[in-house]
């Protein structure tokens, strides 16, 4: 068992860290305020790699492992969990889905432009009733040698500045993922979701008003659409956590060095027991689920990432998140309620976490399923 | 002067559920409130009243003693006095009855030149007793669902709702209005009347002995046989084709259902 | 014991709730995203006596005492959060200062129009050395000539921004500092207060929170609450007062959601089941309403200890405590339940979430809440406890 980082990946961890630190923190009050992720930052971001993270080379990508790219998503995350959430929907699950289940000529036409930033992917899943295949509305009619699109789909995350969605609809063959560029004709964004938290991440609802695609536009085999999910749901739910793991990691920072600053009855709040007890319980739950999560990350490198070590990893994300939040900007006190300090922003992205790709309900029931499936017993 | 209001205590319709049997009301849980169009007359006639202090506005009900409550509500909206009219003859009034009582009071008051009241009992959907208080008053004149009404001299001025129209009308006082909800929301009590409205003001609670009503001459209350939830609506359809075919299916539809 | 609430009670809670969601559910969002307070729905409330339900009916109050004040804030809390921070701040610490403390004349003259919402007021406490450690305080009133001269800067002041009237604590002998050096005064807008920096807050935004500098203010001597030199103990009752008040707002904040979780479970399907139906929803549900009830029975009986002039501070804590709590976990529980509705700015849960959190931190921290209950408690065994 070895539990130490390569020495590539604690470069690349440095190497990320010193990004986040330099580009993404000066920016991330605004970009809250602003409620966008600047586009001159993902152009940085694109010119570090960012934005092919996990592509090949020959793609323009930069090939991190699994592992790397976790540290990736942790340490902007830490800065500003909005951006790392921009760069996880690029990349977990456009990039990823495409890579893993694209035909060549759909790889040599998007992955290169994913990678360098010039079209950016955004993941049309969710629709307002449907949160799962079995459940989805949208429609593809066949006709012609290709499809029709139509249906709406809900809270989509880089709707605003996506160029390319990875649209789910139900083909005469069953569900089906198809690749619809953002100008396609018929499709229509919505009102911008304005959210608690994750502000720089732009949520609308899009709309497929009779799109037409070719038969070349579907996404791996039509009514195949469960192995495109299969193969990118389990990495996408813990680059989540690991988006978490960056926050509460930040979260925690400020009220410790907070707790250090303040004096109350004549001395540093770090030096009374309750306190303490924040800062311990807190460290405890984060070094917990940095422990999950690298473990997962392991896992992918190994190609053995399954349902249930992925979902541990992203409920225990979802309650550290907001638990740690919780506890540091009662630490602040008042001065936690003002927006002049970070924490109030880092609360809001940490509570956010918790709805996106996977509520605590529907990861109990992934991971008692799971369980008592080792038992034989089919729930 | 004095204006009559007169005001229902009816089952909040958001908190009533219908019985299994649907056969009656189930009112566990329920909240009994002022019957809205009844606050919003009384709205109008604290208006008057503001304009015109010398004016009395005295609240009148009908009804058990319980009734009491949207009196003390009248109260702390600026009643000057409240009436509660309840004994166990009286209670069993309905319609007919119950205006004859509402008459008898009114009469018994002297010098009320005004008697208002909603338009509607938003329980029952009845709105007859503006009338037939009318009526037993001796035929005044009635301003019926109306809003925006004036007091001018000798008379009272409003606009009458009928169907989709307004009519601009005036009555030679004694009169009786009754009066329709609007958007813009009737007065808000101020706590401090509310405490009072119970801590010392006065529910007056007056009998039909005492108003000389002969309790076996009231006309004999309506009886429901049976109860009906009204059907369930069809879901429309739409004429296919052009509007052309469209109209023209339209017209024949119209026709058959002897609507045109 | 008649646990019931007399008649006059019910009818006073409907006009707040009718008040309530006509005048400002209407305007809470927008109210909460330009953060701007709402006035007019404010001068429909103080018509109706909002601003002044507990004080007697002499000083143009209700004349409701503790019970109808925790009504108020209760059905404040469910429409609208901010609000309550408007009125809690005005009421609840402002004017009980005069109220607790104030002489006849005073009260005449200041709690009136207080109580009658002509006058807004605020409560000029915390200091930025002087948060949970309130005795910190530097704020300077010097007696020159007959009058004082107040000099100093308090922050983080509810209501502070458009107050009137600012009940304000400055120490007048260093040397005595918190145990009979610090003296309680009432300071109109007119003698010269200046609004500093107005704060960005993360929630209760429809209420406004600022600096409050007094430079050079002359205050008559008459303006002195209480005794010279003991307004510290004036302002601590009052925040025993104040955290009664913390509880009933977090009451009508949690009552509020678990009927919105309610509502919301029973119209749902979640992974082809209705939310109703499944068990964790159920508890959920359970255990809010559980808590809630018991926070009902605690703020209606510390609310009842108030009314019959029995000591209830220790029983105040318990509701500011337990009250900020359980509505944090209720609105919590209620976004959990949501989903991603609950994180949407379009729908009330996403405000209610960022507004409860105050409870847990302003009028003391729950911290401190715990370091005075527990320092109560030891004390009674002979222990001593420094916070």
């Amino acid at each position: 068992m070895n539990y130490a980082f390569t020495e590539e990946q604690a470069m690349f961890r440095e190497m990320f860290a010193g990004f986040a630190a330099k580009e993404v923190e000066p920016l991330a009050e605004h970009m809250a305020e602003d409620e966008n992720v600047p586009k001159a930052l993902l152009k940085k971001a694109a010119m570090q790699g960012f934005l092919g993270a996990l592509l090949p080379e020959d793609f323009g990508g930069a090939a991190l492992d699994p592992v790397s790219y976790i540290l990736l998503l942790e340490e902007v995350a830490k800065s500003d969990m909005s951006t790392a959430m921009v760069l996880h929907v690029h990349n977990s699950l456009v990039s990823q889905a495409i890579r893993c289940c694209g035909s060549d000529a759909q790889r040599e036409e998007w992955l290169p432009a994913l990678a360098e930033g010039g079209v950016i992917g955004a993941w049309a899943f969710a629709e307002p009733d449907a949160l799962s295949l079995a459940s989805l509305q949208t429609a593809a009619r066949a006709g012609d040698g290709g499809y029709t699109l139509h249906g709406a789909k809900a809270w989509v995350s880089n709707a605003g500045i996506a160029g390319l969605y990875v649209v789910f609809a139900v083909a005469p063959e069953g569900p089906t993922a198809f690749l619809v560029p953002a100008d396609a004709e018929g499709v229509k964004l919505g009102n911008r979701d304005k959210t608690l938290g994750m502000r720089g991440v732009q949520i609308h609802p899009v709309y497929f008003n009779d799109v037409v695609v070719s038969a070349d536009a579907v996404l791996g085999q039509p009514g195949q659409a469960s192995v495109i999910l299969e193969n990118v749901n389990d990495f996408s739910r813990l680059a989540m956590a690991a988006i978490a793991l960056g926050g509460s990691h930040h979260a925690l920072e400020l009220g410790v060095k907070f707790a250090i600053d303040r004096k109350q009855f004549g001395s540093e709040i770090a030096k009374k027991g309750a306190i303490q007890g924040f800062i311990a319980d807190s460290v405890m739950e984060v070094e917990t689920l940095r422990s999950q999560i690298y473990r997962c990350a392991s896992l992918a490198e190994q190609g053995k990432l399954d349902r249930e070590a992925a979902s541990i990893a992203k409920l225990w994300a979802n309650r550290v998140a907001y638990q740690v939040g919780n506890r540091m900007i009662q630490t602040h006190g008042g001065y936690g309620y003002i927006l002049d300090y970070a924490i109030g922003r880092v609360f809001r992205d940490c509570r956010t976490i918790e709805g996106i790709e996977g509520s605590n309900r529907s990861q109990q029931t992934a991971i008692a399923k799971s369980v008592l499936a080792t038992y034989g017993f089919a729930a | 002067m004095r204006i009559v209001v007169c005001i229902k205590q009816i089952l909040d319709p958001d908190t009533i559920k219908i019985s299994r049997s649907q056969q009656a009301i189930d009112d566990r849980g329920a909240r009994k409130i002022m019957n809205p169009p009844d606050r919003w007359a009384l709205d109008a006639a604290l208006r008057f009243k503001e304009a015109d202090p010398s004016i009395e506005v005295i609240a009148i009900s009908v009804g058990e003693p319980q009734v009491e409550d949207v009196l003390r509500e009248a109260l702390a909206l600026g009643c000057d006095r409240a009436i509660l009219i309840s004994d166990a003859y009286v209670v069993k009034a309905r319609a007919a009855g119950l205006a004859q009582i509402v008459a008898a009071a009114i009469k018994r008051l002297r010098n009320v030149q005004l008697v208002m009241t909603g338009h509607m009992a938003m329980d029952t959907g009845s709105g007859t007793l503006g009338p037939r208080v009318a009526i037993e008053l001796g035929d005044w004149q009635v301003l019926l669902n109306a809003d925006k009404l004036s007091l001018e001299g000798n008379h009272i001025t409003g606009l009458q709702h009928a169907d989709e129209k307004y009519y601009e009308s005036s009555y030679p006082l004694p009169a009786v209005a009754t009066i329709v909800q609007t958007p813009t929301h009737p007065r808000y009590a101020h706590g401090a009347e509310i405490i009072n409205a119970y801590r010392t003001r006065n529910v007056e609670i007056w009998s039909s002995l005492a108003l000389g009503i002969d309790p076996s001459a009231l006309p004999a209350p309506t009886t429901g046989r049976q109860l009906r939830l009204p059907p369930a609506r069809q879901m429309g359809f739409m004429l296919e084709g052009t509007p052309q075919e469209a109209t023209q299916a339209l017209v024949a539809m119209l026709k058959e259902r002897r609507v045109i | 014991m008649d646990m019931t609430l007399p008649k006059e009670y019910d009818l006073l809670r409907r006009m707040i709730r009718d008040v309530m969601e006509n005048e400002f559910g209407p305007v809470a969002e927008e109210a909460d995203e330009k953060a701007e307070v709402p006035f007019d729905a404010i001068n429909v409330a103080a018509k109706a006596g909002l601003f002044g339900i507990p004080f007697p009916q002499e000083y143009g109050g209700s004349g409701a005492g503790e019970t109808g004040y925790v009504i108020l804030m209760e059905e404040i809390s469910r429409v609208d959060s901010a609000m309550a921070t408007v009125v809690g701040a005005h009421i609840g610490i402002a004017a009980m200062a005069l109220y607790v403390d104030g002489s006849h004349a005073l009260k005449e003259k200041y709690l009136t129009p207080l109580a009658q919402g002509t006058k807004i007021g605020a409560f000029c406490l915390t200091e930025p050395g002087a948060g949970s450690d309130a005795a910190a305080i530097k704020t300077r009133a010097v007696r020159t000539n007959g009058k004082w001269v107040i000099n100093g800067t308090k922050i983080y002041i509810s209501n502070g921004p458009f107050a009137d009237l600012f009940s304000v604590l400055a120490v007048t002998d260093p040397a005595l500092g918190a145990r009979g050096g610090v003296t309680a005064f009432v300071v109109e807008k007119e003698m010269g207060t200046k609004i500093g920096v107005v704060e960005k807050k993360l929630g209760i935004r429809a209420s406004a929170t600022s600096e409050v500098i007094f430079d050079e203010v002359e205050v008559p001597a008459a303006n002195v609450i209480g005794q010279e030199g003991l307004g510290f103990v004036t302002f601590m009752k009052t925040l025993d007062l104040g955290r009664v008040t913390v509880g009933a707002a977090s009451l009508g904040g949690a009552q509020k959601a678990l009927e919105m979780i309610i509502d919301y479970a029973r119209l749902a399907d979640r992974y082809g089941m209705n939310l109703a139906h499944q068990q964790q929803v159920q508890f959920m549900i359970a255990d809010l309403y559980s808590w809630i009830d018991m926070l009902r029975g605690q703020v209606y009986r510390t609310a009842w200890m108030v009314d019959n002039h029995l000591p209830f501070a220790r029983e105040a804590y318990v509701c500011k405590l337990m009250g900020s709590e359980i509505a944090s976990k209720a609105v919590s529980y209620a976004m959990e339940i949501h989903g991603a509705l609950g994180l949407s700015r379009d729908y009330p849960l996403e405000r209610a979430f960022r507004d409860a959190r105050i409870a847990e931190i302003f009028e003391g921290t729950n911290e401190i809440q715990r370091i005075i209950i527990a320092r109560d408690l030891l004390k009674e065994v002979g222990v001593h406890i420094e916070p």
